[in-house]
């Protein structure tokens, strides 16, 4: 068992260590190039809407899309 | 579309994951979040300038941003854009644009005004990416560390920035 605790720390240090590199990179590259990598076109189909609040925009949000989606609040 | 806001003198900032990427956060986003003042006249110069670049705005989508809704999303135009007036976390704008981070053209609200927001707005999407976030937030700042002047130094700085500026 403290074997696989080990591995699992290595992983983790792995991965948090992968996700510094990935940051450094990205920060070290022109911004045209981190708008180029950074900016996707959305093909989705969807009418502009209006909030008055951001509460109404909430509320909104909770009733119309999936909880997958993490849209909602965390608990 | 940045160079209108500017020409436009709009006070803006980008907020969200849009501006965390334009600080170089190494993910995607499919929107941009601008949060403006809820100013009529700001929001004039918002809608100009949205004009000058071609990006189509609807009459609702006019009277809407004009009004100073809380929220606009804009899915009409090139990108999709998200015109914000009260985001999470954040007290007022003048506190964000003081502190904001000016990456080129851009106007960026500082990282920890970012982070805050999403604390804030506490969706589970922006948990799930917090410690992300955050430790990009650190890596920024290592990279970004202030230049250590001296008073001499610090003084001539101040003494031609004056006389730039015609003082």
């Amino acid at each position: 068992m403290e074997k696989i605790d080990q591995l699992i720390q290595v992983a983790l240090d792995r991965e948090e260590a992968d996700w510094l590199d990935q940051c450094r990179r990205q920060i070290a590259r022109p911004l045209k190039d981190r708008i180029r990598f950074g900016f996707v076109v959305s093909y989705e189909k969807a009418n502009s809407r209006f909030f008055a609040t951001m509460q109404e925009y909430r509320e909104t949000i909770a009733r119309e899309r999936p909880s997958w989606e993490g849209y909602g609040k965390a608990t | 579309m940045a160079d209108e806001l500017n020409k436009q003198g709009v006070k803006y900032l980008f907020i969200g994951k849009s501006g965390a990427i334009l600080l170089g956060y190494p993910d995607t986003t499919q929107h941009v979040d601008l949060y403006i003042p809820k100013d009529r006249v700001n929001a004039e110069k918002l809608v100009a300038a949205f004009d000058q670049a071609n990006f189509p705005l609807s009459d609702e989508a006019r009277k809407e941003i004009l009004a100073g809704k809380d929220l606009c999303q804009l899915k009409d135009g090139p990108f999709d854009a998200d015109v914000i007036t009260q985001p999470d976390g954040i007290a007022n704008f003048e506190t964000a644009w003081a502190r904001r981070i000016q990456e080129g053209k851009f106007p960026v609200a500082n990282l920890k005004d970012i982070i805050n927001s999403k604390k804030s707005a506490n969706r589970v999407k922006d948990r799930e990416g917090m410690a992300r976030l955050e430790a990009f937030a650190r890596e920024w700042e290592k990279s970004h560390v202030p230049e250590l002047l001296s008073a001499h130094e610090t003084v001539l700085r101040n003494s031609a920035a004056r006389q730039d500026k015609g003082e």
